[in-house]
């Protein structure tokens, strides 16, 4: 309750914020807030043409020409939501040192900011996506439907996550090192560019204990428009995102106070 | 609205002896911590109410920081409350929390959102943000190009945007210059005036002292005093030398085996005091100010030669000055066992503003190399303040006298009003220049610190001379900011200095100047004033504030330089504490191109009994041949009038010259004919080729 109203009361910081971060990423380009469009744009783009078209993959519904560009961008696209959540969580307060400080500014606004900015970035580069693949005919409006509570489910367990991760950077800057690695792993571990088909049985089981494998089969599933998604799958991962989510919050009511003496 | 209420208030850090012992604590909590808790602050009970203006001072890793973190909110506390009612705005150390990439105007701009402020609000607070900070178009460059004195510009500026209803300030702001400096008290000030309650931390006594009207003395995280600044400052400087003496001993311990020949202590230096003029022990001393040092030395053998060394080293250990009485002559080639001693040292604190200590030495001759008794460094520590000089830069003060030559002005028109000023109008002083029948070119400036005694000649001079008399009710000074005045029996004998009080009461004559009560004051300088009131000059003026003259004469910048005569009363003995005397007023206007014109109105006080017999004779000249004399009388010489006058009042000139019309038309008013028959002798070929 009283994180609400320190949200409410410093609203005005926020928005701030997330505008700033936004404007720091361009702001010595020619091009300024247009690579906000354009570089998403062009990156599915590749996606869709040069491995659709020019490399092209025997992949399930073979006659769909751009099944394996959708298939990807799904993939690469959610998957670097999840990332940088758990990045902007991961190093928001370290980032933020002056901040906390040397002002009030109560310290629940800044992972507000984190998820916010990582949020806004997603939001954008996947309505584009969303819209050339409705253009191509690749997918229709229900991929959106199917796809709300896996997108859900992944970015409550990144905010778990890169909370729980991000406080316990503060303390232990170990963490953010071993995050940057095991992150390499993860991606690996995780079929985002692979049908998960490829793999033996006894790799598929493995891989099965990742919670982000059934979330992405799910998004892929629902891209590829073939069959509905298990939403029983889903029930283990929201499980783990609910309880990234509560560690997180406990470590972070926990630890809030001692950042500045920290810091 | 800006109270602050501190409650049993504590902080403490935990330290893990490894990252490790503290992972174990996370993982494995335990009743007992794994870590030590260090204890910065606790139990800390105060309260300042809404517009209360407080100083927080204490010695470094007292506490203060941590104390103003938490009432700001910037850190949690321990245990106890800090709780604020209103809005707060803190200047804690640098920055803000500023972003380097981002120019000034962004970060003004998110200090702004983190106050709470809304779009609109923002849009019309920066500007006045940009003014205030003035660094120029340094405001839309990234902060990283910044300089340090610029960061806390803005960040000074930013925080102060909107009057609070509390302002903590930590010593940010002795980062900035002189200049900024002013300007950010100056803004304090009119938030204090204005009801903000007020919370200052700072090393830098006259700030605490202008500023403030109650203070905090923190001491290893608890507060051990709280009252008047003043005392509190005193315990303070008390509480300094005690830390620092406790470090002499240690070094002392530490270090006297290692120096061969120090300390064989035959003879001892027992104690190191310091005391001003009037013997009283003082631990901070102005710029200048004549200063004793005590040494009690105490002999533990018979020796046959004993010399004093002392000397004053600077924060760095530099040595300023010293000797000892073997250079000065004055050795003593015997002392015996038992024999008890005590050395005075005097001289004057021409020293700049810092700390600085006393070291002092018992040798048998010149140097320790021979034979040493007894060496301290660091005996005492004294800080120096600079209350009554002008501004300056350095380690030593010596007074700087500037002379400036220009091409003369070209004079002013005959018919420009004569602008005369009279400082201390109580009791009125107008009629000379504005009363009937008088030149109706003066235009006169009365100023009384008693708004009464101003509303009165207001009412006076209002029908006597209609719109020539202004009556401001300013008390002047060297420099704008809080004082005391000394109010006294008699109201034109109030000062801006303490009454003497042995002189008060052992002579009758003097009662009048006996202290009543005591006021703050809010005073400001002459050139500020004619500042305000577009006023360039003042032809003439006369001073008599009770040992204020100078400094407000000091105060009055270039506005002197059209000054054609100063009438001022100068001391000789001072009546007020501090008060400079006739030497310093003379020096200050020789510095500005005035002279000496004459002393009248020669104030000597005996007892009834005696000394005022008639001594001899004292003569005016006019020539060798012509010599008038009158009476000397005996009596200590207190006080006079002087009259100053620009040296080239006395320039012959030309009889249709303005400004020889325009002296003359002053002069007569003050009744100086002969003034005005000396600039008005013949002029010789060569002067008259000259100002032709």
């Amino acid at each position: 309750m009283q994180s609400i109203k320190s949200i409410f009361k410093y609203r005005q910081f926020i928005i701030g914020s997330i505008y700033r971060n936004f404007q720091l990423k361009h702001r010595d380009a020619l091009l300024g807030w247009a690579w906000r469009l354009l570089s998403p744009f062009l990156m599915i783009l590749i996606y869709m043409t040069v491995f659709s078209q020019i490399m092209p993959v025997k992949f399930g519904a073979a006659d769909e020409p751009f099944s394996y560009g959708v298939f990807l961008c799904v993939g690469v696209i959610t998957w670097g939501f999840f990332i940088q959540t758990v990045e902007q969580l991961l190093v928001t307060f370290i980032q933020n040192a002056e901040l906390i400080k040397k002002t009030g500014l109560p310290r629940i606004c800044l992972p507000v900011v984190a998820v916010a900015t990582a949020a806004i970035d997603f939001a954008i580069m996947f309505a584009i996506f969303f819209i050339v693949a409705a253009a191509l005919g690749s997918i229709g409006p229900s991929f959106l439907l199917m796809a709300a509570p896996a997108l859900a489910v992944l970015a409550a367990l990144a905010m778990g996550l890169g909370l729980l991760l991000g406080v316990a950077n503060v303390f232990f800057r170990d963490v953010e090192q071993v995050f940057r690695i095991g992150a390499q792993f993860w991606f690996w571990l995780t079929p985002v560019v692979y049908p998960i088909a490829i793999l033996p049985d006894g790799v598929q089981d493995v891989i099965g204990w990742n919670p982000l494998t059934p979330l992405m089969l799910s998004l892929q599933a629902a891209a590829n428009s073939v069959e509905g998604p298990e939403w029983g799958a889903l029930a283990y991962p929201a499980g783990m995102a609910l309880l990234m989510l509560f560690l997180g919050a406990r470590l972070f009511r926990r630890c809030a106070d001692d950042m500045a003496d920290e810091l | 609205m800006g109270d602050i209420v501190v409650k049993g208030l504590g902080k403490a850090y935990t330290r893990y002896a490894s990252r490790w012992s503290r992972l174990a604590d996370w993982l494995a909590p335990r009743a007992i911590p794994r870590g030590e808790r260090r204890w910065v602050l606790r139990e800390v009970d105060f309260a300042i109410w809404s517009g209360e203006t407080v100083g927080l001072i204490g010695l470094n890793g007292a506490g203060k920081s941590t104390l103003l973190k938490l009432i700001a909110g910037a850190a949690r506390p321990t245990e106890g409350t800090a709780w604020v009612q209103g809005r707060i705005a803190a200047v804690l150390e640098l920055g803000l929390g500023f972003h380097p990439d981002f120019t000034g105007r962004e970060n003004a701009v998110l200090a702004l959102q983190l106050q709470g402020f809304d779009p609109s609000k923002i849009t019309r607070l920066l500007p006045e943000v940009e003014q205030f900070a003035e660094i120029g178009d340094y405001f839309d460059q990234p902060l990283k190009v910044y300089s340090t004195g610029m960061q806390a510009r803005l960040a000074f500026a930013v925080a102060t945007a909107e009057r609070p209803d509390a302002l903590i300030v930590d010593e940010a702001l002795s980062v900035g210059d002189a200049y900024f400096q002013h300007k950010s008290f100056e803004r304090i000030r009119q938030f204090g005036a204005a009801g903000t309650t007020l919370l200052l931390v700072s090393h830098d006594k006259h700030a605490i002292l202008s500023l403030c009207r109650r203070a905090l003395l923190l001491d290893h995280g608890r507060l051990i005093m709280d009252g008047d600044p003043e005392g509190v400052f005193d315990y303070y400087n008390a509480l300094m030398a005690a830390d620092k003496a406790g470090q002499i001993q240690q070094r002392v311990g530490v270090n006297g085996g290692t120096r061969t020949d120090s300390g064989s202590g035959e003879a001892r230096i027992e104690s190191i005091d310091l005391y001003d003029t009037d013997g009283r022990p003082i631990t901070v001393v102005d710029v200048g100010q004549a200063v004793e040092v005590r040494f009690a030395v105490a002999v533990h053998d018979d020796i046959d030669g004993l010399v004093l060394g002392c000397g004053i080293k600077d924060r760095f250990g530099q040595m300023m000055f010293g000797t000892n009485s073997f250079y000065t002559g004055q050795a003593l080639t015997s002392a015996r066992r038992g024999e008890r001693l005590c050395f005075r040292v005097r001289f004057d604190a021409n020293l700049g503003v810092g700390t600085y200590s006393i070291h002092a030495s018992l040798v048998r001759e010149r140097s320790h190399v021979e034979k040493n008794y007894h060496w301290i460094d660091r005996g005492f520590v004294f800080e120096v303040v600079n209350l009554s000089k002008t501004e300056f830069v350095g380690l030593a003060w010596n007074e700087m006298r500037f002379e400036i030559e220009r091409p003369d002005e070209p004079p002013l028109p005959e018919d420009a009003p004569l602008i005369v000023g009279d400082i201390g109008c109580r009791w009125g002083f107008a009629e000379p220049f504005v009363g009937i029948g008088a030149d109706p070119r003066f235009v006169a400036y009365g100023f009384d610190p008693d708004p009464d005694e101003c509303a009165r000649l207001t009412e006076r001079y209002a029908t006597l001379a209609p719109g020539r008399v202004t009556l401001v009710p300013l008390p002047l000074a060297g420099r704008p900011g809080r004082r005391t005045l000394y109010l006294t029996r008699e109201p034109a004998c109030a000062s801006l200095l303490p009454p003497d009080p042995v002189l008060t009461t052992q002579y009758p004559a003097l009662d009048c100047a006996r202290l009543t009560e005591t006021r703050d004051i809010d005073v400001r300088t002459l050139a500020d004033w004619a500042g305000e009131a577009g006023l360039k000059r003042f032809d003439y003026l006369k001073l008599d504030t009770q040992g204020s003259e100078l400094e407000i004469l000091r105060g009055a910048g270039g506005l002197l330089d059209g000054t054609r005569c100063i009438d001022v009363e100068v001391e000789f003995n001072p009546i007020y504490r501090g008060q400079p005397l006739f030497a310093d007023i003379d020096h200050f206007l020789r510095s500005r191109g005035f002279v000496l014109w004459k002393l009248t109105n020669l104030v000597h006080y005996s007892h009834k009994d005696g000394s005022n017999a008639i001594l001899g004779e004292v003569a005016v000249c006019h020539d060798d041949a012509h010599r008038h004399t009158y009476p000397l009388r005996g009596g200590q010489l207190f006080w006079a009038d002087a009259r100053y006058i620009r040296v080239d009042v006395l320039t012959a000139r030309p009889p249709d010259h303005p400004q020889r019309c325009r002296d003359e038309a002053l002069f007569a008013a003050l009744g100086a004919a002969d003034i005005i028959a000396h600039a008005a002798r013949p002029l010789t070929p060569d002067l008259a080729g000259e100002s032709s």
